[in-house]
């Protein structure tokens, strides 16, 4: 089963949307794992990949390693499986967390790439196709002022493509974290969560009904 | 990769498609043939591989024309259809293998894609779309709309400016705005937009450049209406 992540860097922080994974050990109760002051987000064929990938993110020193560290470390890990340790389906990782300037970072690694690291952009990933994201973000960015705006972003985000893909979980399948410089990723509340939503059904009434009157201004519609 | 889309609306089918080509071996540079007429009342367009899919819809439209009695109905051209763009398909594989037999890398994973859209005179009166491709096994399956190819941002906008009951007229607005702002977040699609229109009154129609032309003028204040309209509901809870 595909799980989709879409994050967003902020000048200060990383929030990241993920659909979850259903698991019966703490750390895969989402298909992302908090290492540090960085996570590692798993995308595409989660399910599949998991035992693979248990040995990598249980290593004890995985916490002290810096971003660079970890995607040193994540990349060597990936290529370095054999045949037979290497599920067939794709896997994607993103790694988030905090430059040697302290700045937010995303990299990315993927199975249709031999896992080589590459910026993640856009920053949307696990079969989502990247023009809504971006079509969106395109509208709305220079409207960014606070955290909730951007966390509305991200549900909007998953909103749409929900509308369109049929496939992506929503509400209760989808979760937002936030990581701060010097922090660990934390998950926002369901309160939170729910209230994004809300407010996101409200603007979609509003563009609707202002479409429509544009449109009818412009005598397009009756 | 392309974008290509059938929209039904109250008094016909609007079909529309970009101009960018996907390559293969062999592409072809002609993109006039991405888009032909079978029958008075019937038109086919292809997206994705190029060869294979002008292939298709060529052997499609020299069939119906060499025995028009038998294809009077979209049950018959559908049906002739998904054998013949399957073959084509076939062939294009044969084709492209090298020396030990193997494909070049990624062909296999590529598509090829088919829509028929047109009026049902002769057997169900209805306006009726069809879209095969290669990931189906040419299976030809009816929808209400079709979008194809790079399709998710089509699909998404189209939720807000399409409505049941919209005319033909209003339909080619519709695709045209799709197209334009798809075009903007997807490099695989762009160039010349091709639009056709089947009625009852004129059948299957082209339409000519020109009036692609003014359509997109015409329809250059929904832009700035669509992302007004998203500033609006941002600032509105």
């Amino acid at each position: 089963m595909q799980k989709a992540v879409i994050a967003y860097c902020a000048s200060d922080a990383i929030i990241l949307w993920t659909e979850l994974v259903r698991g019966q050990e703490e750390y895969w109760k989402r298909n992302v794992t908090s290492v540090g002051n960085s996570f590692l987000a798993f995308h595409d064929s989660v399910d599949a990949w998991l035992p693979t990938l248990k040995p990598f993110i249980t290593r004890p020193n995985l916490a002290q390693l810096d971003l660079a560290g970890l995607v040193t470390q994540g990349q060597q890990y990936l290529v370095g499986l054999s045949p037979a340790q290497r599920p067939t389906q794709p896997l994607g990782v993103v790694i988030g967390g905090f430059d040697q300037m302290g700045r937010p970072s995303l990299m990315g690694l993927h199975s249709n790439r031999k896992f080589e690291p590459r910026p993640f952009y856009p920053s949307i990933s696990g079969g989502l196709p990247s023009s809504i994201w971006d079509y969106l973000v395109s509208n709305m960015a220079h409207l960014m002022q606070t955290r909730d705006d951007i966390i509305d972003l991200l549900f909007l985000g998953g909103e749409m493509y929900q509308r369109v893909l049929h496939q992506v979980g929503m509400p209760n399948l989808s979760g937002v974290g936030i990581l701060q410089f010097n922090e660990s990723l934390k998950w926002i509340e369901r309160e939170r969560m729910i209230d994004a939503m809300a407010r996101n059904r409200q603007r979609l009434l509003v563009f609707q009904q202002r479409l429509a009157e544009g449109l009818r201004q412009l005598g397009v519609l009756p | 990769m392309t974008l290509a889309l059938a929209l039904r609306c109250s008094d016909g089918l609007v079909m529309a498609t970009d101009s960018r080509i996907t390559g293969g071996p062999r592409q072809s540079a002609d993109i006039s043939e991405k888009f032909l007429q079978v029958n008075r009342d019937v038109g086919v367009m292809t997206y994705g591989l190029a060869v294979p899919g002008y292939t298709g819809i060529r052997k499609l439209v020299e069939e119906a024309h060499r025995d028009p009695s038998t294809y009077t109905t979209m049950a018959t051209i559908t049906s002739k259809a998904q054998e013949l763009f399957k073959s084509a398909y076939e062939q294009f594989l044969e084709q492209s293998r090298d020396a030990e037999g193997n494909l070049p890398p990624g062909l296999e994973d590529a598509i090829v894609g088919f829509i028929i859209g047109g009026y049902d005179g002769n057997d169900t009166a209805q306006f009726r779309i069809y879209s095969s491709d290669n990931k189906s096994d040419f299976q030809m399956v009816e929808q209400p709309n079709i979008m194809a190819a790079q399709w998710h941002l089509a699909a998404l906008l189209n939720d807000f400016l399409a409505f049941p009951g919209m005319s033909v007229r209003y339909g080619l607005k519709v695709a045209v705005a799709l197209m334009i702002l798809t075009s903007v977040y997807e490099r695989t699609v762009g160039g010349p937009i091709h639009l056709a229109t089947v009625t009852i009154q004129e059948g299957f129609t082209l339409l000519h450049e020109r009036e692609s032309a003014a359509l997109l003028e015409e329809i250059q204040p929904w832009f700035s209406i669509i992302k007004e309209a998203w500033m609006h509901a941002w600032l509105s809870p």
